[in-house]
């Protein structure tokens, strides 16, 4: 498995596609920044949502069960599953219950991050991802690199040719309302032909049992409205406690993600339709851990807008597939790790710790913070690779002693003025890729402090 | 069985018990005429609406009648959940191609331009989808500036399904162009009384 690094190098060979991808996440950054400024009220909102989901981590157990109880008094069928494995057995056997081979399923990243999709091919189940940024992907056989924006990574020059192969569009038509609307005829015959819709949550309420899904397409409505079962997956740090939150973090949730004032559709599921059935299914997969490393709990409360996406300098420029994990970018930087540290010790390190992610994040995870908390635990783990442990072992000894540190810069400012270019722009320094070194001055500050402090 | 283990170790490691905050200090002090002025503009500018003013003077299923066939001159099967004669459950949004959902919200939200319906006026859960068109209509007074006020005045759990719509659905999915009308509907016009 190439780290993030490496696939980032492959990723920027393509400068100009490069810094249309910069570009196109930035717009989307400042389209948030001028929907947050809007309202004067933006900080106390943030800092509510955080203090809300505070709460409910502190208290997740009790809303669990209540959870639970309400949905069950609601004539909803709640399922429990501690990891990947349950949750895909799970939707398994109700879809073989109900004999359903034609699936379609909104977007969700805990099926992504359970590999459902996989799983019920294995089975010979047809799965239909019906976003549409989704759909192209998975047409693609690739992952979403952006958990709102799957596609982000992709050209329209692309998509148009990737329809006329699979839905036999015009060749070299490559207009976004064409394409949009040949997939709006094909998405429809699949809605209304399916046995099962499957979703993701974005909050389910401990009060009233019920979910709440967002969305702009309204896929997840017509799945779900058209077909005899429906399926709601919710990872357990999803509650919120009561109706009243919803206030909070529908408000949030758009702004950051997007800008926009609100998703065009918020739904509100509570029972199943006449003749029909609706399941939730609870997955843990890990998160219970995660509660209890104070250092990391706090992640929890990601709400998956991927504002921290848009704003990162390292994301960005590197493409959300060049973190080969299910959630890319900085939160997914901090989540990963708690899954597989070995797998995932790269991670941490994709990031210049500048905070960006923190300040826009809407429900004020300290995403850089812990960033650098996990690359401790790398290092206690001995999960470094050796390009970074050896030089830092070196650091350490060079700054133990002040007669070698100074030696060193002194070497060092040399070098860099004399060395041939080859000497230092090599495969050993990989401050030296694509940019050019600072000039090295001819005194170090010690030495030039002492020359002019008396002047 | 792996119930019990999920909440056995969310016992053991949540941290100790954190109280609610105070959701009170999001009060609005709003006049009705920037309410209203917020609500069109938002409607309109953001969330991509027609949005018609009508004095509340005037017979409403008069004046539908003429918009309707001025502004839809091709639409021939309507799913009405204003006419009470009409037995909705009958139109089979599969088999056919319904062209208009024409419906009353009884709560809209002046930040965002959102519009609740629930399943009591949807009757069919997909009829506001599965439509080409949507046609809402708000009465002024039914209007609160946030999604705070909006949640306090409903009870999400009193019908099995309920859903805030701010307009047309779209995707930016392809390279960030905006598309209106994706899986749901291709327009949504606004009357407001």
């Amino acid at each position: 498995m190439s780290t993030h690094s490496e696939k980032a190098a492959v990723f920027i060979k393509d400068e100009a596609r490069t810094d249309w991808h910069d570009g196109a996440l930035w717009k989307v950054r400042q389209k948030r920044d001028d929907s947050a400024s809007q309202l004067p009220e933006w900080e106390l909102l943030r800092e509510t949502a955080s203090q809300i989901k505070d709460n409910v981590l502190s208290n997740l157990d009790n809303y669990l069960v209540q959870f639970e109880a309400e949905a069950k008094k609601n004539g909803v069928i709640v399922h429990w599953a501690e990891d990947a494995v349950a949750h895909n057995r799970i939707i398994g056997e109700i879809l073989k219950k109900h004999n359903a081979r034609k699936i379609v399923k909104s977007k969700s990243m805990l099926t992504e991050e359970c590999k459902l999709n996989d799983f019920l091919e294995s089975k010979n189940i047809e799965i239909i991802d019906t976003d549409l940024g989704e759909r192209i992907i998975q047409m693609r056989k690739e992952a979403p690199s952006h958990i709102v924006l799957p596609a982000i990574h992709i050209k329209k020059e692309e998509v148009g040719e990737l329809f006329h192969k699979e839905l036999g569009t015009e060749k070299g038509n490559s207009d976004p309302t064409y394409l949009t609307k040949a997939a709006r005829t094909h998405l429809r015959d699949k809605f209304f032909e399916a046995d099962a819709a499957i979703t993701g949550v974005n909050f389910g309420i401990a009060e009233t049992g019920g979910v709440v899904i967002c969305t702009n397409e309204g896929n997840a409505d017509m799945g779900c409205h058209s077909a005899p079962v429906q399926i709601h997956c919710m990872g357990i740090e999803k509650l919120l406690p009561k109706a009243e939150h919803l206030g909070v973090f529908t408000r949030l949730l758009a702004r950051s993600a997007t800008g926009q004032p609100s998703t065009i559709y918020t739904s509100h599921y509570h029972r199943a339709r006449q003749g029909s059935e609706m399941h939730i299914v609870i997955v843990d997969n890990g998160r219970s851990e995660l509660l209890g490393k104070e250092d990391f709990r706090n992640s929890l409360k990601c709400i998956r807008c991927g504002a921290c996406m848009n704003t990162c300098p390292i994301y960005r420029r590197s493409g959300g597939h060049s973190y080969h994990s299910t959630i890319p970018g900085p939160i997914g930087a901090i989540l990963s790790p708690n899954l597989n540290l070995t797998e995932y010790s790269d991670l941490p390190f994709a990031s210049t710790l500048c905070g960006s992610c923190s300040d826009v994040c809407p429900v004020k995870i300290n995403i850089h913070d812990q960033l650098y908390k996990w690359r401790q635990e790398i290092y206690k783990n001995n999960e470094l690779p050796k390009s970074k442990s050896i030089p830092l072992k070196i650091t350490a000894k060079v700054l133990e002693n002040p007669s070698t540190y100074n030696i060193v810069g002194k070497i060092a400012r040399s070098s860099i003025r004399s060395l041939p270019r080859f000497m230092i722009y090599n495969g050993l320094n990989a401050w030296g890729k694509q940019r050019e070194l600072p000039e090295a001055p001819n005194e170090s500050f010690k030495e030039w402090y002492k020359m002019n402090r008396d002047v | 069985m792996c119930k019990s283990a999920i909440l056995e170790i969310i016992r053991e490691n949540k941290p100790e018990l954190i109280p609610l905050p105070d959701l009170s200090v999001f009060h609005h002090n709003i006049s009705e005429t920037d309410l209203i002025a917020d609500f069109i503009r938002i409607s309109t500018e953001s969330m991509s609406n027609v949005v018609n003013i009508i004095n509340s003077e005037i017979q409403l299923d008069t004046y539908l009648k003429e918009f309707i066939a001025k502004n839809y001159p091709t639409a021939t099967i309507f799913y009405d959940t204003l006419n009470p004669k009409e037995n909705l459950d009958r139109i089979d949004f599969q088999s056919k191609t319904v062209d208009l959902f024409i419906a009353e919200s009884k709560l809209g939200v002046s930040e965002n331009g959102c519009l609740w319906l629930d399943e009591r006026i949807l009757k069919q859960r997909i009829s506001a989808f599965a439509c080409q068109h949507t046609l809402l209509i708000i009465d002024h007074k039914n209007i609160v500036p946030t999604m705070h006020q909006a949640y306090q005045k409903l009870k999400i759990e009193e019908t099995g399904y309920g859903v805030f719509i701010s307009g047309p659905s779209k995707t930016a999915d392809i390279e960030q162009s905006l598309v209106i009308g994706a899986q749901g509907a291709i327009s949504n016009t606004i009357i407001l009384i």
